[in-house]
Protein backbone atom coordinates (compact mmCIF):
# COMPACT_ATOMS: atom_id res chain seq x y z
CA UNK A 1 0.00 0.00 0.00
CA UNK A 2 1.36 3.40 -0.88
CA UNK A 3 1.28 5.67 2.07
CA UNK A 4 0.64 9.34 1.89
CA UNK A 5 3.70 11.35 1.16
CA UNK A 6 4.81 14.85 1.56
CA UNK A 7 4.68 16.37 -1.86
CA UNK A 8 7.73 18.45 -2.67
CA UNK A 9 6.89 22.08 -3.03
CA UNK A 10 8.58 24.56 -5.27
CA UNK A 11 12.22 24.72 -4.27
CA UNK A 12 13.63 28.24 -4.30
CA UNK A 13 17.16 27.14 -3.52
CA UNK A 14 19.23 24.49 -5.20
CA UNK A 15 22.87 23.61 -4.78
CA UNK A 16 23.37 22.70 -8.40
CA UNK A 17 23.35 25.19 -11.20
CA UNK A 18 22.33 22.54 -13.71
CA UNK A 19 19.20 21.53 -11.87
CA UNK A 20 16.32 21.25 -14.30
CA UNK A 21 16.96 22.23 -17.83
CA UNK A 22 18.15 18.77 -18.74
CA UNK A 23 14.94 18.32 -20.70
CA UNK A 24 16.11 20.98 -23.14
CA UNK A 25 18.79 18.57 -24.39
CA UNK A 26 16.82 16.89 -27.13
CA UNK A 27 17.86 13.69 -28.77
CA UNK A 28 17.55 15.01 -32.32
CA UNK A 29 19.94 17.85 -31.51
CA UNK A 30 22.40 15.42 -29.93
CA UNK A 31 22.24 13.28 -33.04
CA UNK A 32 23.65 16.09 -35.18
CA UNK A 33 26.71 16.56 -32.97
CA UNK A 34 30.01 14.79 -33.31
CA UNK A 35 30.79 12.33 -30.48
CA UNK A 36 32.97 14.68 -28.44
CA UNK A 37 30.48 17.55 -28.67
CA UNK A 38 27.73 15.18 -27.66
CA UNK A 39 29.66 14.04 -24.61
CA UNK A 40 30.34 17.65 -23.63
CA UNK A 41 26.66 18.54 -23.94
CA UNK A 42 25.66 15.53 -21.90
CA UNK A 43 28.26 16.40 -19.28
CA UNK A 44 27.00 19.95 -18.93
CA UNK A 45 23.42 18.74 -18.64
CA UNK A 46 23.72 15.72 -16.37
CA UNK A 47 27.13 15.41 -14.73
CA UNK A 48 26.37 17.78 -11.86
CA UNK A 49 23.30 15.92 -10.68
CA UNK A 50 24.92 12.53 -11.12
CA UNK A 51 28.02 13.70 -9.26
CA UNK A 52 26.03 15.02 -6.31
CA UNK A 53 23.96 11.87 -6.09
CA UNK A 54 27.02 9.63 -6.31
CA UNK A 55 28.68 11.71 -3.62
CA UNK A 56 25.73 11.19 -1.32
CA UNK A 57 25.60 7.48 -2.11
CA UNK A 58 29.31 6.72 -1.93
CA UNK A 59 30.27 9.22 0.76
CA UNK A 60 33.38 10.76 -0.76
CA UNK A 61 33.95 13.36 -3.41
CA UNK A 62 36.74 11.32 -4.99
CA UNK A 63 34.38 8.39 -5.46
CA UNK A 64 31.87 10.64 -7.17
CA UNK A 65 34.64 11.98 -9.44
CA UNK A 66 35.57 8.42 -10.35
CA UNK A 67 31.95 7.56 -11.06
CA UNK A 68 31.47 10.49 -13.44
CA UNK A 69 34.73 9.80 -15.22
CA UNK A 70 33.95 6.10 -15.54
CA UNK A 71 30.54 6.78 -17.05
CA UNK A 72 31.79 9.28 -19.62
CA UNK A 73 34.79 7.16 -20.51
CA UNK A 74 32.52 4.19 -21.10
CA UNK A 75 30.48 6.33 -23.47
CA UNK A 76 33.60 7.56 -25.24
CA UNK A 77 34.97 4.06 -25.77
CA UNK A 78 31.68 2.96 -27.30
CA UNK A 79 30.38 6.15 -28.91
CA UNK A 80 27.64 4.35 -30.81
CA UNK A 81 25.89 3.34 -27.58
CA UNK A 82 23.98 6.62 -27.64
CA UNK A 83 22.89 6.42 -31.27
CA UNK A 84 19.59 4.75 -30.56
CA UNK A 85 18.90 6.10 -27.08
CA UNK A 86 15.63 7.98 -26.82
CA UNK A 87 15.96 9.21 -23.25
CA UNK A 88 19.54 10.20 -22.55
CA UNK A 89 18.82 11.27 -18.98
CA UNK A 90 17.39 7.88 -18.08
CA UNK A 91 20.26 6.14 -19.83
CA UNK A 92 22.91 8.10 -17.95
CA UNK A 93 21.17 7.66 -14.63
CA UNK A 94 20.96 3.93 -15.23
CA UNK A 95 24.69 3.88 -15.83
CA UNK A 96 25.20 5.89 -12.63
CA UNK A 97 23.01 3.51 -10.63
CA UNK A 98 24.87 0.51 -11.95
CA UNK A 99 28.19 2.11 -11.13
CA UNK A 100 27.12 2.97 -7.59
CA UNK A 101 25.68 -0.47 -6.97
CA UNK A 102 28.87 -2.09 -8.24
CA UNK A 103 30.98 0.17 -6.05
CA UNK A 104 28.87 -0.51 -3.00
CA UNK A 105 28.97 -4.21 -3.62
CA UNK A 106 32.66 -4.29 -4.40
CA UNK A 107 33.84 -2.37 -1.41
CA UNK A 108 31.07 -3.37 0.96
CA UNK A 109 30.37 0.28 1.60
CA UNK A 110 26.84 -0.59 2.54
CA UNK A 111 28.12 -1.78 5.86
CA UNK A 112 31.33 0.19 6.14
CA UNK A 113 30.05 3.62 5.12
CA UNK A 114 31.10 6.13 7.70
CA UNK A 115 30.20 9.79 7.68
CA UNK A 116 33.01 12.29 7.37
CA UNK A 117 34.86 13.10 10.56
CA UNK A 118 33.95 16.21 12.44
CA UNK A 119 37.15 18.00 11.51
CA UNK A 120 36.73 17.16 7.82
CA UNK A 121 34.61 19.15 5.46
CA UNK A 122 31.51 17.05 4.87
CA UNK A 123 30.95 18.82 1.59
CA UNK A 124 27.37 19.71 2.35
CA UNK A 125 26.08 23.11 1.40
CA UNK A 126 23.24 24.68 3.27
CA UNK A 127 20.52 27.02 2.23
CA UNK A 128 21.66 30.39 3.61
CA UNK A 129 18.10 31.32 4.52
CA UNK A 130 17.56 28.25 6.69
CA UNK A 131 17.99 28.38 10.44
CA UNK A 132 19.57 24.94 10.67
CA UNK A 133 22.53 24.79 13.04
CA UNK A 134 25.88 23.15 12.37
CA UNK A 135 25.21 20.49 14.97
CA UNK A 136 21.83 19.71 13.51
CA UNK A 137 23.32 19.50 10.05
CA UNK A 138 25.89 16.97 11.20
CA UNK A 139 23.21 14.89 12.89
CA UNK A 140 21.10 14.92 9.75
CA UNK A 141 24.00 13.86 7.56
CA UNK A 142 24.93 11.03 9.89
CA UNK A 143 21.33 9.86 10.01
CA UNK A 144 21.05 9.96 6.22
CA UNK A 145 24.31 8.09 5.85
CA UNK A 146 22.99 5.26 8.01
CA UNK A 147 19.96 4.72 5.81
CA UNK A 148 19.99 1.72 3.53
CA UNK A 149 20.98 2.60 -0.04
CA UNK A 150 17.48 2.21 -1.46
CA UNK A 151 16.17 4.80 1.01
CA UNK A 152 19.25 7.02 0.89
CA UNK A 153 19.10 7.25 -2.89
CA UNK A 154 15.52 8.54 -2.74
CA UNK A 155 16.30 11.07 0.02
CA UNK A 156 19.27 12.39 -1.92
CA UNK A 157 17.14 13.00 -5.00
CA UNK A 158 13.90 14.17 -3.43
CA UNK A 159 15.28 16.29 -0.59
CA UNK A 160 18.82 17.21 -1.61
CA UNK A 161 18.19 17.61 -5.32
CA UNK A 162 14.57 18.69 -5.19
CA UNK A 163 13.43 16.21 -7.79
CA UNK A 164 9.77 15.39 -8.14
CA UNK A 165 8.67 11.87 -7.40
CA UNK A 166 8.31 11.22 -11.13
CA UNK A 167 11.85 12.40 -11.78
CA UNK A 168 13.12 10.37 -8.86
CA UNK A 169 11.38 7.27 -10.12
CA UNK A 170 12.74 7.80 -13.61
CA UNK A 171 16.30 8.29 -12.40
CA UNK A 172 16.22 5.31 -10.08
CA UNK A 173 14.25 3.07 -12.40
CA UNK A 174 11.38 2.58 -9.98
CA UNK A 175 7.68 3.53 -10.15
CA UNK A 176 6.55 6.84 -8.75
CA UNK A 177 4.60 5.11 -5.97
CA UNK A 178 7.65 3.18 -4.89
CA UNK A 179 9.68 6.39 -4.73
CA UNK A 180 6.95 8.03 -2.64
CA UNK A 181 6.72 5.09 -0.31
CA UNK A 182 10.47 4.90 0.16
CA UNK A 183 10.75 8.62 0.84
CA UNK A 184 8.02 8.46 3.46
CA UNK A 185 9.65 5.43 5.11
CA UNK A 186 13.03 7.18 5.03
CA UNK A 187 11.58 10.21 6.78
CA UNK A 188 10.14 7.99 9.49
CA UNK A 189 13.46 6.22 9.95
CA UNK A 190 15.32 9.52 10.11
CA UNK A 191 12.82 10.92 12.58
CA UNK A 192 13.17 7.93 14.88
CA UNK A 193 16.97 7.99 14.67
CA UNK A 194 17.18 11.72 15.42
CA UNK A 195 14.96 11.62 18.51
CA UNK B 1 1.61 15.31 15.18
CA UNK B 2 3.79 12.84 13.37
CA UNK B 3 2.93 14.42 10.04
CA UNK B 4 4.02 17.84 11.30
CA UNK B 5 7.32 16.37 12.54
CA UNK B 6 7.92 14.70 9.21
CA UNK B 7 7.14 17.90 7.34
CA UNK B 8 9.60 19.78 9.52
CA UNK B 9 12.24 17.13 8.88
CA UNK B 10 11.47 17.31 5.18
CA UNK B 11 12.06 21.08 5.18
CA UNK B 12 15.36 20.64 7.00
CA UNK B 13 16.53 18.02 4.58
CA UNK B 14 15.61 20.22 1.66
CA UNK B 15 17.88 22.94 2.95
CA UNK B 16 20.88 20.66 2.52
CA UNK B 17 22.67 19.62 -0.61
CA UNK B 18 25.98 18.69 -2.11
CA UNK B 19 27.85 21.21 -4.21
CA UNK B 20 28.63 20.93 -7.88
CA UNK B 21 31.73 19.02 -8.90
CA UNK B 22 34.86 21.07 -9.20
CA UNK B 23 35.47 22.57 -12.66
CA UNK B 24 38.68 20.57 -13.06
CA UNK B 25 36.68 17.37 -13.22
CA UNK B 26 35.00 18.52 -16.42
CA UNK B 27 38.35 19.26 -18.00
CA UNK B 28 39.85 15.95 -16.94
CA UNK B 29 36.82 13.91 -17.96
CA UNK B 30 36.38 15.49 -21.37
CA UNK B 31 40.09 15.25 -22.10
CA UNK B 32 39.93 11.54 -21.29
CA UNK B 33 36.91 11.10 -23.52
CA UNK B 34 38.66 12.95 -26.34
CA UNK B 35 41.64 10.62 -25.97
CA UNK B 36 39.38 7.60 -25.99
CA UNK B 37 37.51 8.87 -29.04
CA UNK B 38 40.85 9.56 -30.75
CA UNK B 39 41.90 5.98 -30.26
CA UNK B 40 38.57 4.87 -31.60
CA UNK B 41 38.92 7.09 -34.67
CA UNK B 42 42.42 5.79 -35.33
CA UNK B 43 41.16 2.25 -35.21
CA UNK B 44 38.28 3.01 -37.51
CA UNK B 45 40.62 4.88 -39.88
CA UNK B 46 43.02 1.98 -40.13
CA UNK B 47 40.44 -0.75 -40.49
CA UNK B 48 38.95 0.29 -43.87
CA UNK B 49 42.40 0.72 -45.43
CA UNK B 50 43.51 -2.76 -44.46
CA UNK B 51 40.13 -4.11 -45.49
CA UNK B 52 40.39 -2.48 -48.91
CA UNK B 53 43.54 -4.41 -49.76
CA UNK B 54 42.11 -7.62 -48.45
CA UNK B 55 38.86 -7.10 -50.29
CA UNK B 56 40.75 -6.30 -53.49
CA UNK B 57 42.85 -9.42 -53.27
CA UNK B 58 39.85 -11.58 -52.58
CA UNK B 59 37.89 -10.07 -55.47
CA UNK B 60 40.81 -10.61 -57.88
CA UNK B 61 41.15 -14.22 -56.77
CA UNK B 62 37.44 -14.84 -57.25
CA UNK B 63 37.48 -13.27 -60.72
CA UNK B 64 40.49 -15.34 -61.77
CA UNK B 65 38.93 -18.53 -60.50
CA UNK B 66 35.68 -17.82 -62.29
CA UNK B 67 37.46 -16.96 -65.54
CA UNK B 68 39.64 -20.03 -65.34
CA UNK B 69 36.69 -22.24 -64.57
CA UNK B 70 34.69 -20.96 -67.51
CA UNK B 71 37.64 -21.43 -69.88
CA UNK B 72 38.25 -24.95 -68.72
CA UNK B 73 34.59 -25.72 -69.03
CA UNK B 74 34.39 -24.26 -72.51
CA UNK B 75 37.54 -25.81 -74.00
CA UNK B 76 37.39 -29.12 -72.30
CA UNK B 77 40.28 -28.61 -69.98
CA UNK B 78 38.31 -29.88 -67.18
CA UNK B 79 40.32 -31.70 -64.60
CA UNK B 80 40.57 -35.43 -65.17
CA UNK B 81 40.04 -38.07 -62.62
CA UNK B 82 43.40 -39.69 -61.72
CA UNK B 83 41.94 -43.14 -62.35
CA UNK B 84 41.10 -42.09 -65.89
CA UNK B 85 44.66 -40.88 -66.40
CA UNK B 86 45.97 -44.18 -65.11
CA UNK B 87 43.63 -46.14 -67.38
CA UNK B 88 44.59 -44.03 -70.35
CA UNK B 89 48.30 -44.48 -69.69
CA UNK B 90 47.97 -48.24 -69.19
CA UNK B 91 45.96 -48.55 -72.40
CA UNK B 92 48.60 -46.59 -74.24
CA UNK B 93 51.30 -48.73 -72.72
CA UNK B 94 49.52 -51.91 -73.81
CA UNK B 95 49.00 -50.54 -77.31
CA UNK B 96 52.65 -49.58 -77.53
CA UNK B 97 53.66 -53.01 -76.33
CA UNK B 98 51.41 -54.66 -78.90
CA UNK B 99 52.92 -52.56 -81.66
CA UNK B 100 56.33 -53.48 -80.45
CA UNK B 101 55.46 -57.17 -80.51
CA UNK B 102 54.01 -56.87 -83.99
CA UNK B 103 57.23 -55.37 -85.26
CA UNK B 104 59.34 -58.14 -83.86
CA UNK B 105 60.65 -60.96 -86.24
CA UNK B 106 58.34 -63.88 -86.59
CA UNK B 107 59.14 -66.82 -84.43
CA UNK B 108 61.18 -64.90 -81.96
CA UNK B 109 58.17 -64.16 -80.00
CA UNK B 110 56.92 -67.71 -80.13
CA UNK B 111 56.59 -69.38 -76.83
CA UNK B 112 59.28 -71.79 -75.79
CA UNK B 113 58.36 -75.49 -76.05
CA UNK B 114 57.07 -77.04 -72.92
CA UNK B 115 59.42 -79.40 -71.21
CA UNK B 116 58.37 -82.62 -69.62
CA UNK B 117 61.22 -82.43 -67.21
CA UNK B 118 60.29 -82.10 -63.65
CA UNK B 119 62.91 -80.99 -61.36
CA UNK B 120 63.15 -81.70 -57.76
CA UNK B 121 64.31 -78.18 -57.27
CA UNK B 122 61.51 -75.73 -57.23
CA UNK B 123 61.70 -73.38 -60.14
CA UNK B 124 64.51 -75.13 -61.97
CA UNK B 125 63.14 -75.39 -65.51
CA UNK B 126 66.40 -75.83 -67.31
CA UNK B 127 66.06 -78.69 -69.95
CA UNK B 128 68.07 -81.79 -69.38
CA UNK B 129 70.99 -82.76 -71.58
CA UNK B 130 68.97 -85.52 -73.19
CA UNK B 131 66.28 -83.14 -74.23
CA UNK B 132 68.78 -80.75 -75.73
Amino acid sequence: MIRSTIQPAAIPWRPGADFRGTETLRGDILGTMDPQQRLEALYDAHAGGIHRWCRGMLGRREDADDAVQAIWLKLARQPHRLDHVANHSAYLWTMARNHVHSALRRRALERLWTPPREEDDDGLTTDPSSDISEEERGDLLRAVSKLKPRFRSVVLLVAFEGCTLEETGERLGIPRGTAASRYHTALQKLQSSLV
Amino acid sequence: MEKQALEKLDRKLRSLGFPDPEPGLRHRTLRATADALGHHDQDSAIRPRAGWWLDGLLAAAVVLLALGGSLVHQFGWAPVDPRTIQARSSNAHLQQLQEHLDDMPLGFAAPAPKTTHTSTTWGNTRPSARQL
